[in-house]
């Protein structure tokens, strides 16, 4: 069961002709593709995109009755290459990933599928994790749509013109033979609003029509010699084709403004920003109306020359707002003035920054120094410079107040999570055998690499972490310890990590983190998880395809059990010469198990039946406020507080109620030899007879034994 | 076009991923879509919310949808500096992060955060006290919104046995800065189904603050009970803004062990406060005595084995914890203790040479960590409570131990060190006085601080003490750097500036 139940949002996907949808842009686009007569939908998770599959995955019976095929995919790279299916056969297929990494991952299967090109609309609904709140490299996929001539749609964030423009990909992709990129944004994603509906379209050939007879076309296989001829067909025929569709749809738009001397061009992303910006520096209203003319590019890559010569001439200069490096676009507009010989002056990394997500003050920074440079006869810097001074001057007065930034909130673990005491027992070990090269990997995990763990030397990619390692297995003094999710495992890790490593006979340990689902992206199943997405049992076990490629030593040991990670790691790393070392460090995501166990524990105790809560506490009396335990554990309950005693200034450590009992505290406090401050403590919830007379025995005895002279406080 | 034509109004919400902002801000987005405006929300969920600081963001239009007709406006999906019309904050730190990202406006941000803190991992990390001063969060909040609704709604929400969204979402309807009536946010509230009643609990309580400015009885903190030090017979003679502490400290050291050894610790302290009055404490408000008494009463009360049994067989301890786990009047709770005794603990119990025996001959590093007893005793059963307390009773052995030679070897030449220091300057000896405070915890924490101490003693203090040389600024210095890092790092670029570059391994 994912982190999501999106049973209230599957209703919506059934509206019909001009009813209105409520929601967020990912589901807005799910909505979109059955509108758009999808017959295949596929992905793999990962923010800001993984509830498109999640919702599907929730609506069987809507798929069922139109026949639609929902596969969730191994990885990125097996999504891409099931858009395939609309290489020779008339069916639309839909996509969807992370980007960059996961375009990255695709990017093998996205070459072979641009080449040939497709007969069926083929879109790729890319979720470009950039700026703030993301969880990757900062890169651009425009570089991908470019290399591999994938046209690239950038809609503005309205729901209504995404909805339009996810039907409108598909026909572009057919008009042009050629596959779409469309490419969401975080925020977008995740905003909330409104579009009119339109009827869910059956697709021609689907799940209850099946396609009559395969189709061969040697032209269409990724071989030379077709590949040149597709080469050629992509630029004299497919191009072509994809600047005529865009221009008579009008995909991109062109806002009029009263200062026709300048003009701003956006990637259709960044509109809402502009507008924001605009209307912070006076300079439009709140329905779009700007004083500045504002060409509006939905479709980012390719650029229509016609329109760009047409918006700029005439102008003195215009301003180019694109997010991220290298700044293709602006490159390109240069190149296209120039050819065109128009002089229009081309504003825009020179006044927004080359890198960094370009969020209102950015824009706002940016525009008025454009307005300095282009001295419109209508639009005055002035006034804009001063408002962007104000704030400026604003932040400045705070910091004098405040002395020193605020402290720093990056993410970590979860309350409870099963992977904090494997970390916390990676640097007990360390203290034993000295320090050691951590091959760290993507998923939650890597936040062990942040204060105060600081484990994980690199980070090389989903499922690589033991890959990573294999340059450096046989030049430390201690065995590279290499990080894997079971995610990672199961996306590429068994292969590329796992079955290399034992073929090469390298040496190495390989701690596997097993908790059950792809839990950072939402807990979807993965193999392991012991059900796939619709629920049907799968028995796939990770140490059995470890003992299967060959992979001798292997230990499962439970994640919170800090004592037997720490003395497992010891023999891992000490075992040199045995080849690749695994421990499977198993402990079921805290919060997937928390959302299973709490409605069951709650209706357990309204129904009168004994339940037993745990929880940690620590005795304030005794800490003495050095806080080791907090560096070795860093979960969010575990806090400090201003100690009651006061001869004591440092702050004590401290349980807050949101603990669940996992005993990470107490473990590394007992493994660490720390302190003797923690307790446990089990709350008998409607406690039966027994408990309650046995309590009570034990309360008088000690009552009576108690000392009553001595004085105590 | 001049910025009167915007009717755009905005609200930011600053939370901790797993807070559970988002459900807020889905409350927020329906009241006003509900009330018949244009409202937008968005939010940048994923791994990145995973307990760090995370935000959400609502643009609606004022023009109702009513009279909005064919015009649909264009909402912001990130918050523009300066412009914000709400800013809600479910902790203090977290409005103050948004004063300093230059998101809001005295002129025009209403502000509603509660004043509760959660620590960050940086300040939680500290080896000392590495907290961010909220007096200074809290200034900033007050002096750069327009209005300001700041109260504990942590402690609202805990007490009322709800959450802190429905007290924050209660305030807002409270502050009347949305242009809605309480009934849609309500209708908002109960739509979510889930735990109506426990929300709407928390939301009466926020919206009663905000709307009367009075502070709801739940946010109210206990009043500090009178403690009796300062009249404390013993400290009588002392100075009077010396008492409370000495007196403390008095209490503590015959709690600890016995009248006598009470007596000690005032002896000490009232000498300190005599060298203090020729020093011209009076000045000073008697800095020097104070210290000094802070950390005597600590160092003469190092935490043994028996002293932490004591503590854990106290008449009243699970009642108290009793009380903070939140367990209910008809439920049981079960204590278990995690105890882990090592060489220092025997070394409590063993006299001073028979000790000494004992660690020579752990000293070997294979038998280094070898010596512990994992124990896990149960404080609410009988037998767990008479182990306690047959341990808290060889606290007749404690002033014959090797650890009691130990610990009084070293807060004697603490002492001497402020003694001497003192005289050479007023500074210098209170900064010394407060090296003390690096010895503390146990086990290996333990041992580094001694180790720290020592190493601050003799390379610093000690020496410049001989030479007379007032070194107040550079003891203050080292001492924090001995607590920025277990590892010493940060103690060894300070008295050691030209480390060997390390070699590539």
């Amino acid at each position: 069961m994912p982190e999501r139940s999106f049973r209230k949002e599957v209703e919506q996907l059934t509206l019909g002709h001009g009813e209105t949808f409520h929601g967020e842009g990912i589901l807005a686009v799910t909505k979109a593709l059955l509108q758009s007569g999808v017959s295949y939908v596929g992905g793999y998770q990962g923010a800001p995109v993984s509830a498109l599959v999640d919702v599907l995955g929730d609506a069987g019976d809507l798929l069922r009755k139109l026949g639609i095929h929902l596969e969730t995919n191994a990885n990125e790279a097996g999504a891409a290459a099931m858009l395939s299916a609309s290489v020779n056969y008339p069916v639309r297929g839909a996509v969807t990933f992370k980007s960059i990494v996961g375009t990255n991952v695709a990017a093998d299967a996205l070459s072979n599928l641009s080449s040939p090109g497709v007969v069926g609309g083929a879109l790729v609904i890319i979720g470009e994790d950039y700026g703030e709140g993301s969880s990757i490299i900062q890169e651009r996929t425009h570089a991908i749509a470019m290399k591999s001539q994938l046209w690239l749609l950038d809609p503005r964030p309205d729901l209504q013109l995404v909805v339009d423009l996810v039907e409108k990909g598909f026909e572009l992709s057919e008009a042009s033979n050629t596959p779409v990129l469309m490419e969401l944004r975080i925020r977008v994603c995740h905003m909330t609003g409104a579009f009119q509906c339109r009827d869910n379209r059956q697709p021609e050939f689907n799940l209850n029509n099946v396609i009559p007879e395969p189709v061969f076309h040697k032209d269409r296989i990724s071989l030379p010699p077709a590949t040149y001829v597709q080469e050629k067909l992509k630029v004299d025929v497919r191009w072509p084709a994809a600047l005529k569709f865009i221009s008579e749809n009008k995909i991109n738009e062109v806002r009029d403004g009263t200062a026709s001397d300048i003009g701003i061009v956006m990637q259709g992303g960044m509109y809402n920003h502009v507008i924001a910006a605009l209307r912070a520096l006076g300079l439009a209203d709140t329905f779009g109306n700007s004083d500045i003319p504002l060409y509006v590019l939905n479709c980012v890559y390719p650029l229509v020359p016609d329109e760009v010569e047409n918006f700029c001439k005439g102008k003195r200069a215009v301003l180019v707002v694109e997010e991220g490096q290298p700044n293709f676009i602006e490159k390109d507009i240069k190149a296209l003035l120039s050819d065109a010989d128009i002089k229009t002056r081309v504003h825009g990394k020179n006044v927004l920054p080359m890198a960094g997500e370009y969020v209102a003050g950015v824009l706002m920074d940016g525009i008025s120094q454009f307005l300095g440079l282009a001295k419109s006869a209508k639009v005055p810097a002035a006034p804009a410079l001063k408002t962007v001074k104000t704030v400026e001057e604003r932040k400045r007065v705070a910091m004098d107040v405040l002395g020193e930034p605020v402290p720093a909130r990056p993410p970590g673990f979860c309350t409870g999570c099963p992977e904090r005491p494997v970390f916390g027992a990676i640097n007990l070990v360390q203290e034993q055998v000295g320090k050691l090269h951590v091959s760290a990997d993507i998923g939650c995990h890597s936040f062990a690499t942040l204060e105060p763990f600081k484990v994980g030397n690199t980070i090389l990619g989903y499922g690589l972490g033991l890959a990573s390692s294999t340059g450096l297995s046989s030049m430390m003094k201690n065995p590279v310890v290499s990080i894997m999710g079971d995610g990672g495992f199961w996306h590429q890790g068994l292969t590329t990590s796992v079955a290399n490593h034992v073929y090469n006979k390298d040496e190495g340990v390989l701690i596997i983190l097993k908790n059950g689902y792809s839990a950072a992206t939402g807990h979807q199943h993965i193999p392991s998880t012991g059900t796939n997405s619709r629920d049907q049992a799968s028995s796939m076990d990770i140490a059995g395809a470890l003992k299967g490629i060959g992979v001798e030593w292997v230990r499962q040991v439970p994640s919170y059990r800090v004592g037997r990670m720490v003395s497992a790691l010891k023999d891992a790393v000490r075992a040199k010469g045995k080849g690749l070392r695994v421990i499977i460090a198993d402990g079921e995501c805290m919060l997937a198990r928390q959302r299973r166990e709490k409605p069951q524990t709650a209706q357990a105790l309204a129904a009168g039946q004994r339940v037993v809560r745990t929880r940690y506490g620590v005795d304030e009396d005794t800490c003495t406020g050095d806080h080791s335990c907090i560096r070795l554990s860093a979960c969010p309950t575990l806090t400090i507080k201003q100690p009651s005693d006061p001869l004591r200034t440092s702050p004590v450590a401290h349980v807050t109620n949101g603990c669940v009992g996992c005993g990470n505290c107490g473990e590394v406090a007992h493994a660490a030899i720390l302190c003797p401050s923690f307790y446990r403590t089990d709350i008998v919830q409607n406690p039966n007879w027994f408990d309650r007379t046995l309590a009570r025995m034990r309360a008088a005895v000690i009552s009576a034994l108690a000392p009553k002279s001595e004085v105590r406080t | 076009m001049s910025s009167n034509t915007d009717q755009t109004g905005s609200i930011l919400i600053a939370a901790l991923g797993g807070e559970g902002g988002g459900v807020l801000a889905n409350w927020i987005t329906s009241a006003l879509w509900n009330a018949g405006y244009y409202a937008q929300g968005t939010s940048i969920p994923g791994v990145a919310q995973r307990t760090g600081a995370t935000t959400y963001y609502i643009e609606y239009c004022r023009i109702p949808l009513s009279e909005l007709g064919g015009r649909r406006p264009v909402l912001a999906l990130n918050p523009v500096p300066g412009r914000v019309d709400v800013m809600i904050a479910s902790e203090i730190v977290e409005a103050a992060r948004a004063v300093q990202n230059g998101m809001i406006s005295p002129d025009r941000t209403t502000m509603i955060a509660s004043g509760h803190r959660v620590y960050a991992t940086p300040e939680k990390i500290h080896m000392a006290d590495g907290r961010f001063d909220t007096e200074k969060a809290l200034k900033v909040v007050h002096d750069f919104s327009r209005r300001a609704i700041v109260f504990d709604m942590n402690a609202v929400a805990e007490r009322s046995g709800t959450v802190i969204n429905s007290v924050l979402f209660g305030a807002l309807a409270g502050s009347g800065a949305l242009p809605l009536k309480p009934d849609d946010f309500e209708a908002a509230l109960k739509a979510s189904g889930k735990a109506a009643e426990a929300n709407m609990r928390g939301y009466r309580l926020g919206f009663d603050a905000a709307s009367t400015g009075l502070l709801p009885e739940e946010a109210q903190t206990a009043v500090q009970p009178e403690t009796d030090s300062a009249n404390d017979p013993a400290v009588g003679s002392l100075p009077l803004e010396t008492r409370f502490i000495a007196g403390h400290g008095h209490r503590r050291c015959r709690d600890y062990q016995d009248d006598a050894y009470a007596a000690d610790y005032m002896e000490s302290v009232m000498a300190m406060a005599g060298l203090d009055r020729t020093l011209g404490g009076a000045d000073r408000g008697w800095e020097l005595t104070n210290e000094t008494a802070r950390h005597l009463a600590l160092r003469m009360t190092y935490e043994d084995v028996m002293r932490v049994a004591d503590l854990k067989s106290r008449p009243g301890r699970l009642d108290g914890i009793r009380a903070e786990s939140m367990a209910g009047p008809d439920t049981v709770v079960r204590v278990t203790d995690h105890l882990k005794p090592g060489p220092e603990e025997l070394c409590a119990v063993l006299p001073e040479r028979l000790g000494q025996r004992f660690l020579d001959h752990l000293a070997r590093p294979d038998r280094k960590d070898r010596f512990h007893f994992g124990m896990r005793l149960r404080a609410d059963t009988v037998t767990g409570y008479l182990a306690f307390r047959l341990l808290a009773r060889l606290r007749v052995l404690r002033r014959r131990s090797w650890r009691f030679a130990q610990e009084s070897r070293l807060t004697e030449r603490w002492l001497d060190a402020v003694r001497q220091a003192a005289a050479i300057d007023y500074t210098f000896g209170v900064e010394t006085a407060k090296c003390a405070d690096l010895v503390k915890g146990y086990g290996s924490t333990y041992r580094r601080g001694v180790h720290n101490f020592d190493r601050l003693f003799s390379g610093l203090v000690e020496p410049a003490i001989a030479r007379g040389e007032n070194v107040a600024e550079r003891v203050k210095a080292t001492r924090a750097a001995a607590l920025r890092d277990p590892e010493g790092h940060a103690l060894d670029d300070i008295l050691t500036p030209e480390k060997p570059v390390l070699s590539a391994a």
